[in-house]
């Protein structure tokens, strides 16, 4: 029983934990880019929602106690979202505008 | 009265079907309604080989021709193909894995209604002014734009495809979870038939391939019924259909063929007497395949005007994919070369199968070259090498599948001398009908007349192919018909064959079983009882090290774990009411308040009844759960998460699309900086307030656990607030956006917004709609040990809204 309390007061710790970084990175990323501190303000936000994403699939959502099969199967689904994005927005980066006469 | 009597009679007979959940219910509900739309569709195609059989013909022409094709091919590859083989899966893949039903047998009724009715919603449009969709089956931009084709055809479409998809998502999830967790004691994943194999592979296809499908259909609503214009505008929405259609459309074909192969090595190694030959690499095959078949779409978009080296990748990828098929197909040619061969009427017709398998395959090669393709695109050629497999390959392989478990579904056989005959016609059928299309290669598809006198010969032959094996279904249909009624009883196992769908009765008794089937290390099958299970664990009896007693007389379930009968009406009404909502979407105001009210009230309905957990039944003891651990909502809320990340993602491919693309820089004016336009402020508080909902819900949960009823009522009722609060904050975001003037009309840029945070909004409902159920079970002291799982099922769907949140607070608000 006692070890039970410890071990809810962790998680609880520990979801208030992570909630905290959501939190904080939301507002540190939002000053970033009001500032126009960010090179490249698409590639750092992207790459601050992926990090927040990783927290609440392995915190909230208890990911990292998931099997191999789960984890596979959401970082496949996450990779396959890549592979369409990057197709597509390959596909039109050369597209040059074109106006059909008339 | 014999009237009053007939009438009853009737009554009971119609209630079961309206409210049965069994999987061989459902199995037979799929085959036979999948077989009506073969039947519908097959006239179309009859009709227009009338009007292609000659040059210049009036039998078919202009509107009418375009209805019957487009309306062809939507039901042939998505109400006819993948259903029926859903049929032979939801029948036979748990009787393969010994287990009693599907994980969630009213979530796979659910499935059977949606897709029965939304394949009423599209053909409703025959009936409409301006006809059914008619724009060819790939619905390509801007074409389908209200502008180009303004009939409610194409409405109805769009919609019944959405319902469609939500049918194919709840399936998978089913499907999936079933193979992973319902297992029998030593039915390991190696030893799986191939069948199952082959099911659990078309699942995973599914997964991923609907939700663009979805997205892209919901956009083609909007498209047409608002002045959003993400499809129809000019700077890249042909384009960005292109993609959302084909990243679905080329996994499509493979799900196609994936149960069609599967039934075929089921039937290549029965009659073969032996098992198929190096199943680890078949299997290997099937994997690579999957993994493949997502990464070659842009060969659908060859001649567009896109990049060339993205072109060049998918050419590459295009090319490879043929090598797990070479790799399938030659196995299958060893293990009946190595075995003896025993040729019977689905041994033949598989033969068959795979014969015009290696032609369909082999002539798709050549379309996977750029230059190739730039000559035959848009030809017949085209449409012969897809027939070859879709009628050759896949139709032919599914019925062979058909006779080969007949004895099975129905308790009798069919009658052999006509099953030969209609091989006979069938196979004459598909080569007449198909090959003059590869001699005609230069003539170009979809068109409804010619004037090419050199094509008058082969579109003769196509024509006369066509009724030929159109007389070859009907053959067909008697033999299955009679042969139910009549045939001469089945033993259990007429075949000889090896796996366990062969180990029960013909037909299966409701629970499948007689006890539980137990796979002995050696490969053998026993049957013992559950308390036998439950008394020396799963493994003892697997390894044989239990007394021989306990095996003798095999013994009977005990309680019918995992399979009682529940039959229940809510699944249909769910469908129903579900079907009147997008009825209304497309026809009238009043239908679609009347679907939504309905469709509230019939939720409900079936929630209250798991409130109270009617429908609860303890898992069996000897339930396998490598590799999904716990149980099977869990897992079932992590295969939804999968799909809904596809759902987003294909929302943030437009998003990314349209940013991107220099085209829309010319044509529409220049993507602004979302601070410029939102209020950075209020978005950066909401993305707190969705944060902070979370967190309560999972300290809800937390707390649910130890067992503190009260702070678990606490986090819940918070998260509920939260999350409420959240979205009446984006409501009065939205007014003062629109008030501003930045409306649908403003720009792309905000029509994606409201369609991300729309779609994000409704997510966010649903979330608080099953945050309310947890709340009413807990109030009703209903939470026990094992739906406890439930409560942090809902965690993990909040944490996927939450995911998405992340993405598109930034992405619109900030940069
Ligand atoms: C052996 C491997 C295969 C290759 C390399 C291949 C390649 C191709 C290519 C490049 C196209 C585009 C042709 C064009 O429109 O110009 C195509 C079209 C098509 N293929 Fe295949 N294919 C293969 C197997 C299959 C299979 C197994 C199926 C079905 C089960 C299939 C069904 C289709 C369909 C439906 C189209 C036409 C799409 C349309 O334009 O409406 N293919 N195939
Ligand atoms: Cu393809």
């Amino acid at each position: 029983m006692k070890a039970e309390i410890a071990l809810n007061t962790r998680n609880v710790v520990l979801y208030v934990g992570v909630w905290v970084v959501l939190v904080v990175s939301a507002i540190l990323e939002t000053i970033v880019i009001l500032e126009g501190i960010a090179v490249n303000p698409l590639a750092f936000v992207t790459s601050v929602a992926i990090f927040q994403a990783a927290l609440i699939a392995l915190f909230f959502q208890h990911l990292r106690e998931e099997g191999f099969a789960i984890k596979g199967m959401t970082i496949s689904g996450g990779a396959l979202v890549a592979v369409l994005i990057l197709a597509a927005v390959t596909s039109v980066l050369t597209c040059t505008p074109y106006f059909p006469a008339g | 009265m014999v009237n009053t009597q007939f009438l009853r009679g009737f009554g009971r007979w119609l209630l079961h079907w309206l409210t049965t959940t069994n999987h061989k219910d459902i199995g037979l509900l799929y085959l036979v309604t999948s077989t009506g739309f073969l039947i519908v569709a097959g006239i179309l195609a009859l009709l227009f080989r009338i009007q292609l059989a000659r040059p210049e013909d009036q039998f078919l022409v202009g509107n009418e021709y375009y209805q019957a094709v487009t309306v062809h091919g939507l039901i042939m590859l998505l109400w006819f193909a993948s259903p029926f083989a859903l049929g032979l899966a939801n029948y036979i893949v748990p009787l393969q894995i010994g287990a009693r039903d599907l994980a969630f047998p009213r979530l796979n009724a659910l499935s059977y209604w949606l897709y029965l009715l939304s394949g009423i919603l599209l053909i409703m449009g025959f009936f409409t002014e301006g006809g059914a969709v008619n724009v060819g089956w790939t619905l390509y931009a801007p074409l389908t734009s209200k502008e180009f084709t303004p009939s409610v055809g194409v409405d109805l479409a769009a919609l019944a495809i959405f319902l469609l998809s939500v049918s194919i998502t709840v399936g998978t999830i089913n499907f999936l979870v079933t193979v992973a967790a319902m297992r029998a004691p030593g039915m390991s994943w190696m030893r799986l038939p191939m069948f199952t194999w082959s099911i659990v592979f078309t699942m995973i296809l599914m997964l991923w391939a609907f939700p663009p499908l979805m997205v892209g259909a919901a956009l083609l609503w909007l498209d047409r019924n608002t002045s959003i214009e993400v499809l129809s505008n000019p700077a890249g929405g042909a384009l960005l259909w292109d993609h959302l259609f084909w990243f679905f459309g080329h996994p499509e074909v493979y799900i196609l063929l994936f149960p069609a192969l599967g039934a075929i090595a089921d039937i290549v190694a029965t009659f073969s007497g032996r098992p198929i030959y190096a199943k680890k690499y078949i299997i290997t095959a099937f994997l690579i395949a999957t993994a493949l078949s997502y990464l070659v779409w842009m060969h659908h978009m060859f001649v567009t005007g896109t990049n060339l080296y993205t072109r060049l990748f998918f050419s590459i990828t295009t090319i490879f994919i043929s090598i797990p098929f070479e790799m399938a197909t030659m196995s299958l040619i060893f293990t009946m070369y190595k075995g003896t061969i025993r040729f019977t009427v689905p041994m033949i017709l598989a033969a068959a199968a795979i014969f015009h398998f290696i032609l369909g395959g082999a002539t798709g090669v050549y379309l996977g070259s750029i230059a190739i393709d730039k000559n035959l695109r848009g030809t017949y050629w085209v449409v012969a090498h897809f027939h070859y497999i879709l009628v050759g390959t896949m139709l032919l392989g599914l019925m062979a599948g058909l006779y080969y478990w007949f004895p099975k579904i129905t308790g009798r056989m069919y009658n052999r001398r006509l099953g030969i005959l209609h091989i006979i016609l069938a196979v004459i059928g598909v080569n007449l009908t198909f090959f003059p299309q590869f001699i005609a290669y230069e003539m170009p598809r979809r068109y409804f007349t010619y004037d090419n006198p050199a094509w008058l010969l082969p579109n003769e032959l196509s024509t006369i192919g066509a009724y030929i094996f159109g007389l070859s279904f009907i053959v067909f249909l008697v033999n299955m018909i009679w042969s139910a009624i009549r045939g001469p009883k089945a033993p259990e196992n007429p075949w000889g064959a090896w796996t366990l769908e062969w180990f029960t009765k013909s037909p299966p008794p409701p629970e499948n079983f007689e006890g539980v089937p137990v796979v002995k290390n050696d490969g053998t099958v026993v049957f013992v009882s559950e308390e036998v299970v439950e008394k020396y664990g799963a493994e003892k009896v697997v390894s044989g090290e239990i007394p021989a007693t306990a095996l003798r007389g095999g013994g009977h379930a005990s309680n019918g774990n995992g399979h009682k009968h529940h039959y229940t009406i809510d699944p249909f009404l769910v469908a129903i009411a579900s079907f009147i909502l997008l009825a209304g979407l497309a026809l009238n105001k009043v239908l679609l308040v009347v679907g939504a009210a309905f469709l509230v009230f019939t939720l409900i309905r079936w929630a209250a009844k798991d409130v109270y957990n009617k429908f609860f039944e303890p898992l069996p003891p000897y339930h396998e759960t490598w590799p999904f651990s716990r149980d099977k909502i869990r897992t079932a809320l992590w295969v939804l998460v999968a799909s809904e990340v596809m759902v987003f993602g294909s929302i943030f491919s437009a998003y990314f699309f349209i940013r991107f693309n220099p085209v829309g820089k010319v044509l529409t004016e220049a993507w602004p900086p979302g601070y410029l336009i939102h209020d950075v402020g209020v978005g950066l508080i909401n993305t707190v307030v969705l944060f902070t909902g979370t967190l309560l819900y999972s300290l809800g949960y937390i707390a649910l656990r130890a067992g503190l009823r009260n702070a678990a009522i606490a986090g819940f009722i918070g998260a509920v607030f939260f999350n409420v609060l959240f979205l009446v904050i984006k409501y009065f975001e939205w007014g003062e956006l629109f008030a501003q003037g930045y409306g649908l009309d403003h720009s792309l840029a905000m029509q994606l917004y409201y369609i991300t945070t729309g779609a994000h909004g409704l997510h966010v409902f649903m979330g608080v709609l099953m945050t309310l159920y947890i709340l009413a079970k807990v109030f009703a002291n209903t939470i026990n040990e094992r739906n406890m799982n439930e409560a942090l099922a809902v965690g993990i769907y909040w944490g996927i809204v939450e995911i998405v949140w992340a993405f598109v607070f930034p992405l619109f608000y900030l940069v």
